[in-house]
């Protein structure tokens, strides 16, 4: 039996092959962050390994569950048959549970040679740049990274495939159509969730509409962006039978055979996957991406306010020698301290090193006046924090800080004002005094004139000046929180989410060989063929995608507030407008294209 | 439902084999239905036993292919009981029904439930497989000799017109040796000459030997080469017709369409 369902299983290879592909996709990503992670495991900070890591490996998990069980639930006539001639549910089941680990297992094996082989070699480079690790790092085979891809890949794909057989093989053998297309549960539990997901998410937007603090409007909002996924995921299907009713009332109903195919199709072959495949990616893509984007542009802004029409001079001191005071204009000395705030319980903690700017010169109180709400800044010695750090630490006005630098003596400074600026310069400002061995020698001066400025230093205006910063460094000193990793954190999940569109829209196109078959009989062209398919394929990825980024900029403008407030500016979004078009884009040009080739290559058969 | 009409016979109370006979199948007091509404089948009696051929005829949506699925467990039923040699299938759990059909019931249905991915020999020996029997290449060639598939046995079922691949379905069963064959519109896409090589095949002594044939069907001819007809309309055996004519059976539809 086990040769004759491997033949069965032989014939079934269009349903197959994509899911196949999928599953040695997540293997390649799983054995990929495995060996870093094996790899890496000794050499302490892996954060940003783990932050990525964490994100495609959900993604990927999303991938081969969802691909896995479309490629079940596809397969029902087939089970239909085998059901009728005698073939009990569980032997039906086990099959398949048996067909999908094997296949993970296979997958998981090619996936363990061509890692180390051409992915890690590729990939290696690209991580040592972005500083996720260090350079030199030996990315080798190891043994615990093959049994974690083995099991993660085989266990994910089982999962998936348990779950999917187990409906598919419910109820009477002969008894209603394909799972999850009929029945008042099937209807009922999505809808439960969608509305669970959709309180939850309405409390998460409505806490991080109200909070002040920035990593706390972060994190609720990438709480929220999880609820929307499964909102999407549950709920289009209502939606788009929704728009479509209202289509039907109110709009000029396309009366040509491939609009009425693709009609019927969006209703029974509803490609649930794709849509939550977009969803994913372009809501993180949104939001991961885009909070430091958008933090970066909302920074960048409020710089060019605090220069003004000023010029910028930056330059090297050698030797340590920073003097702040006495120079026009306003100087800011960049340096490096332990910070120690009398807030702060734990005595015995270990602290890092902060960046802190050591500011002097002419106009520097009246510069930090202009930041702040209060209308005299104190005189004398004394610190200023940003409003975020305050909303961050707890730190007021009248708070003392202690700079220091291990052997070099330390500082103690009142907390004289509360700044609206970016961390730019560093983490607070040092107003007028000294912190011994701090300086780094970089100094950085905001003149009126040019003729202000010393000789060997580089001159800018302020557009200038902000538009030559790095990526993140507008937002912080230190580079702005996942700004450096941004193009992977966007991009992982992106060909992560592309790879589960495209295997998904082959799979239930493939789904659709009958269909096509019958209507190339009754003389329906290749071209009508193709196009029925992609018009519902196209409604469902343009759809979603195009709802996913409108939500996911509302989201984004309401979690980047609490640090738009914090730095003095109103949040923009302008950049959001090319990435929330971009995305959905890209997923339909190649969900369109995988729908058009595997419609096109469906033979007519008997 | 009864008649008066004097070209009919009406159901009996419980239209059972003869008196003295053992019926190979006999449901009682069957009923089915779907959620909240009303039973789209039942109730009713029925009973067939080895060697007779029973057709069922009615109109389309009748309840004629719902009563075969309940027959053939393939469609649990809501009341009472169908009863197989004596065992209440309908009581069994589902890996015994699946064992049931495999062993003891051959299904020819109008989509011929073929697997298109096995050739000819293995689609008729896939029962055997699923119970774990040992492949009869030598009993597969021979019924399929008889069947005129000898020459197709490696070929795809996909590969095969519309009455080879009911001849293979026939043929699945019988190689299995079942004892009851269910047949739903077994001729329902085929041409005239190849509907009457189907019937035939299908009720030839070989096959009827110590089975019971079921047929689900529209055409009256079909119908008439059958020991017994059954008219069902609402899901209830209207009229039972024995040895009947084709204008006797068409008249029996007539008549049931007349009363409803």
């Amino acid at each position: 039996m086990t040769v004759t369902y491997l033949r069965l299983a032989w014939g079934e290879r269009a349903v197959l092959a994509p899911v196949f592909v999928v599953l040695l996709f997540g293997a390649l990503v799983v054995a990929a962050l495995a060996t870093l992670v094996v790899v890496l495991g000794d050499a302490g900070d892996i954060g940003s390994l783990v932050t990525l890591g964490s994100i495609a490996l959900v993604c990927t998990a999303v991938v081969l569950h969802a691909v896995s069980r479309h490629g079940v639930g596809e397969r029902w006539a087939t089970a239909r048959r085998l059901r009728i001639v005698g073939m009990s549910a569980r032997r039906l089941r086990m099959l398949l549970v048996a067909e999908s680990a094997l296949l993970a297992l296979l997958a998981s094996a090619v996936a363990v040679l061509l890692a180390p082989a051409v992915v890690l070699p590729a990939l290696v480079p690209l991580l040592v740049g972005q500083g996720v690790i260090p350079p030199g790092t030996d990315v080798t085979w190891r043994v615990a990274a093959v049994l974690a891809t083995v099991a993660g890949s085989t266990v994910v794909a089982v999962l998936g495939t348990a779950g999917a057989a187990r409906l598919l093989v419910r109820g009477d053998p002969v008894a209603g159509g394909p799972p999850g297309r009929t029945g008042r549960s099937r209807r009922l539990l999505p809808g439960v969730v969608a509305l669970l997901a959709t309180v939850a998410g309405a409390a998460l937007v409505r806490v991080v509409a109200r909070t002040e603090s920035d990593e706390t409007a972060f994190l609720l909002g990438f709480l929220a962006v999880l609820c929307l996924v499964v909102v999407l995921g549950c709920g289009w299907d209502a939606v788009v039978r929704g728009a479509g009713a209202l289509r039907g009332r109110v709009g000029r109903r396309s009366r040509s055979a491939p609009a009425l195919l693709a009609a019927r199709w969006l209703r029974w072959r509803h490609p649930s996957t794709v849509v939550v495949a977009t969803s994913i990616a372009t809501l993180l893509v949104l939001y991961l991406g885009g909070y430091p984007a958008a933090s970066d542009d909302v920074a960048r802004a409020r710089l060019l306010e605090v220069v003004g029409d000023r010029w910028v001079a930056s330059s090297m001191v050698a030797d340590g020698a920073v003097t702040v005071a006495g120079a026009r204009g306003v100087t800011l000395a960049e340096g490096q301290a332990v910070v120690t705030s009398s807030n702060d319980d734990d005595a015995d903690a270990v602290r890092a090193m902060s960046w802190i700017a050591l500011v002097g010169g002419g106009e520097a109180r009246s510069w930090v006046r202009g930041l702040t709400d209060a209308r005299e800044v104190p005189p004398g010695p004394g610190i200023v924090v940003s409003r975020l750090g305050a909303v961050a630490g707890g730190a007021t006005v009248g708070d003392e800080i202690t700079l220091g630098v291990p052997g070099s003596g330390q500082v103690r400074l009142p907390v004289v004002a509360v700044a609206d600026l970016p961390l730019t310069f560093g983490d607070l400002l040092v107003l007028g005094a000294d912190v011994p061995g701090a300086a780094t020698g970089r100094v950085t001066t905001l003149v009126d004139r040019h003729a202000d400025v010393a000789p060997d230093a580089e001159v800018r205006t302020a557009t200038e000046w902000v538009a030559g910063l790095p990526p993140g460094k507008a937002v912080a000193r230190s580079g702005g929180g996942g700004t450096g990793e941004t193009p992977l954190l966007v991009g992982a999940p992106v060909l992560l989410c592309l790879t589960l569109a495209a295997a998904a829209t082959a799979v239930t196109v493939a789904g659709r060989r009958a269909d096509l078959r019958v209507l190339d009989r009754i003389g329906m062209t290749r071209a009508q063929r193709v196009s029925a398919v992609v018009r519902g394929v196209g409604v469902d990825v343009l759809g979603s995608g195009l709802v996913a980024a409108v939500l996911g900029s509302g989201l984004l403008a309401l979690a980047v507030r609490p640090y738009a407030a914090a730095v003095g500016r109103d949040p923009g979004i302008a950049w959001v407008r090319p990435a929330a078009v971009l995305v959905p884009l890209l997923f339909t040009a190649v969900c369109l294209a995988t729908a058009a080739a595997v419609t096109a290559s469906v033979r007519r058969g008997r | 439902m009864t008649t008066d009409r004097p070209d009919l016979v009406a159901p009996r109370a419980d239209p059972t084999a003869p008196p003295g006979s053992t019926a190979l199948l006999e449901l009682h007091d069957v009923e089915r239905s779907y959620g909240r509404r009303g039973p789209v089948l039942g109730p009713f009696d029925l009973a067939v036993e080895a060697g007779s051929a029973t057709a069922l005829v009615g109109r389309s949506g009748s309840g004629k292919s719902t009563l075969l699925d309940c027959a053939a467990g393939l469609v649990t039923v809501t009341r009472g009981s169908v009863r197989f040699q004596g065992r209440d299938i309908a009581r069994l759990p589902e890996h015994r029904r699946a064992a049931l059909r495999c062993e003891q019931f051959g299904f020819v249905f109008q989509d011929y439930t073929l697997i298109d991915a096995l050739s000819v020999a293995e689609n008729i020996e896939l029962p055997r497989r699923l119970v774990r029997r040992p492949p009869d290449p030598r009993r597969v060639a021979e019924v399929a000799h008889s069947l005129g598939l000898g020459d197709l046995l490696h070929r795809s079922t996909a590969d095969l017109s519309g009455g080879q691949r009911q001849r293979v379905a026939i043929a699945r069963a019988v190689a299995s040796d079942v004892r009851v064959l269910f047949a739903d519109e077994p001729t329902g896409a085929l041409d005239p000459i190849t509907r009457d090589e189907v019937i035939s095949v299908l009720l030839s002594p070989s096959v009827r030997a110590s089975r019971a044939v079921l047929i689900a069907t529209h055409d009256v001819d079909v119908a008439a080469r059958t020991d017994r007809v059954l008219v069902i309309d609402g899901g209830r055996i209207c009229a039972e017709l024995l040895h009947p004519a084709p204008e006797r059976v068409l008249a029996a539809l007539r008549a049931v369409e007349v009363d409803r």
